[in-house]
């Protein structure tokens, strides 16, 4: 079943330019697709269209299957969550716990149920000691990890991150990624991800790269990630590991394109012992 | 000029319940010249303590008459002793320049040209000429490698995020300091606008601006740009080192909740393997010494 469907869609802030130019693009139910692309090529006005944050000026978007009209979007936005990058913009709530509540507590969870959302919410983004605190106290990283949980209270069908770990250090946007492939394999979420990080790119089912508002390339990550004048072509960047295993490859030792630090390190002992 | 820091500490609401403690003891010294990187986990320390350095925050004793008694902590930077109530810190201001998180979020003005001239006003001790003005911004929004000419009157809304945070940039080095801090000047940039900041980093560096600070979560980037970094750990200096001598500490590292750059993270899987290479984790370094090794064996 298709999570999302984008169907010709066009949408622009102002009359002279599209931010968003006939898009076609559709997600599996399930799937994790990472959306990459330089800042301005239309991936945030995307999301936004996803589910009535934004109304596209043509074409239409369906979520499960159902039109995206003024009608239902309520209905909607319990299925979609976007998780935005600056954290200050969607907190709602001075107190942590009452912050993560909020959401759940709008589309009528049970207090029970509601609790024990908001435990294991507080625990996968490891803030259960901050479930008191002020969010005004917190730091830019430690609120963009409340804003996470948030969404997973929520538990909507489709989980959209907006450069949701831009502000986080490299072990916290791990540890945030890992909570998004458990609910995941929990719960079945179908995943969009806009991220500017190649590595979390590749942990994704399908990679979509945007420019100038329109769909540029599309692909397993593995495939698009290795074509550097595509890459460049949108002002994108080699994996580092691809980047090296180029340079040596140059450099006359004999290793294949690398992903990760382990595939890199695979090719370099093998090139050494052959 | 040099920065001087010693036994540096500071506490957040102190004496009320939410007295939390940001920095303890800290000593450290960045020279003149330096490409310095401070690195640490969140909530080490590292933005407490670059607002120390253009008196963002003050030190209680330089809002007193006198200092306390015992009271033994040294911050200088260069001639200004920061600890004193009559240092000078506006003209402190104007040599230590500071650019914060996501600086484009700070851009207000209708132009571009408006929103750098209002920092060059505020800094200059006197009311600039127009002609002075004008040099001025356009200098720095040259360097900064912005068209002056098309930009000058756009909006800075209409420009790209890389070409904000330029902006914002030009707002900061246009009053021409001598030491340049930046917290996270990459982060939340493409692949392509990270390159561009850390060259014009470098650019700045060896034209305008002796010193450059960075604070920093991208180990990557710390590796292939600085000449020393200061690692933060609950408020505490652990060590100052080069790259080259600090990322083969890697297990100290990983302890602090730090992460590795790419480069070391591979080092140590071929060390594992029992091939063992000698680079400076830069990714050129890196190359040049595996090549190497390869010819070796």
């Amino acid at each position: 079943m298709k999570a999302l469907e984008y169907k010709n869609v066009s949408f622009g802030y102002r009359d002279d330019s599209l931010a968003v130019k006939c898009v076609n693009l559709s997600v599996e139910e399930g799937e994790f697709v990472a959306v990459l692309g330089q800042n301005g090529s239309g991936k945030s006005t995307l999301a936004r269209l996803s589910n009535g944050l934004l109304w596209a000026d043509e074409g239409s978007v369906y979520v499960f299957d159902r039109l995206l009209t003024q009608k239902n979007e309520r209905e909607i936005r319990r299925d979609v969550g976007i998780v935005f990058q600056n954290p200050d913009s969607q907190a709602v709530a001075s107190i942590v716990e009452d912050d993560i509540a909020f959401g759940p507590e709008n589309v009528g969870i049970p207090r029970e149920e509601m609790r024990e959302r908001i435990d294991r919410a507080l625990k996968a983004v490891d803030m259960e000691k901050y479930r008191g605190a002020m969010l005004s106290r917190l730091s830019g990283g430690q609120k963009q990890r409340v804003a996470v949980a948030g969404i997973l209270a929520l538990r909507p069908r489709i989980m959209i991150f907006d450069e949701s770990t831009a502000m986080l250090d490299p072990r916290g946007r791990r540890e945030i990624m890992d909570v998004i492939l458990k609910s995941r394999e929990e719960f079945g979420v179908t995943v969009l991800m806009i991220t500017h990080f190649m590595e979390e790119a590749l942990l994704a089912d399908r990679a979509v790269i945007m420019h100038e508002g329109k769909i540029a390339a599309e692909g397993k990550p593995r495939e698009i990630l290795k074509d550097a004048d595509e890459l460049q072509k949108y002002r994108l960047a080699l994996p580092k590991t691809v980047e090296i295993s180029r340079k040596l490859r140059a450099g006359g030792l004999n290793v294949g394109d690398a992903f990760t630090a382990e595939e890199l390190t695979g090719e370099i002992l093998r090139a050494y012992r052959s | 000029m040099r920065i001087v820091v010693e036994n540096l500490t500071h506490v957040y609401n102190p004496k009320s319940p939410f007295a939390t403690t940001a920095l303890s003891g800290v000593s450290l010294s960045i020279e003149e010249g330096d490409f310095f990187g401070i690195i640490g986990h969140t909530g080490s320390g590292k933005s407490t303590f670059v607002q120390h350095l253009n008196g963002l925050i003050r030190l209680p004793s330089s809002l007193k008459r006198k200092k306390k008694k015992g009271d033994n902590t040294i911050l200088k930077v260069g001639e200004f002793d920061l600890t004193r109530k009559k240092t000078d810190f506006r003209a402190l201001r104007r040599k230590v320049g500071m650019v914060f998180q996501y600086p484009e979020n700070q851009l207000f003005a209708e132009t571009v040209f408006e929103d750098v001239a209002f920092a060059y006003r505020n800094f200059s001790e006197k009311k600039p000429t127009d002609q002075e003005l004008e040099e001025a911004v356009r200098e720095a929004i040259t360097v900064v490698g912005l068209p002056y000419e098309s930009v000058k009157n756009a909006s800075p809304f209409d420009l790209s995020g890389g070409q904000r945070r330029r902006v914002a940039i030009a707002g900061v080095i246009v009053a021409k300091p001598e030491i340049l801090v930046l917290d996270e000047p990459a982060a939340g940039l493409d692949p392509h606008g990270k390159k561009e900041i850390m060259d014009l980093l470098h650019t700045l560096h060896s034209s305008w601006c002796k010193t450059v600070v960075i604070v920093s979560h991208d180990m990557d980037e710390v590796a292939e740009n600085c000449t020393r970094v200061a690692v933060f750990a609950e408020g505490k200096v652990l060590c100052v080192l080069p790259p080259k001598e600090l990322f083969r500490r890697s297990e100290e590292l990983l302890r602090h909740g730090l992460d590795l750059p790419l480069t070391a993270k591979v080092c140590n899987l071929l060390k594992e393997q029992g091939v063992e290479l000698d680079c400076d984790y830069t990714l050129d370094g890196f190359v040049k010494a595996a090549l190497a090794r390869g010819k070796d064996t």
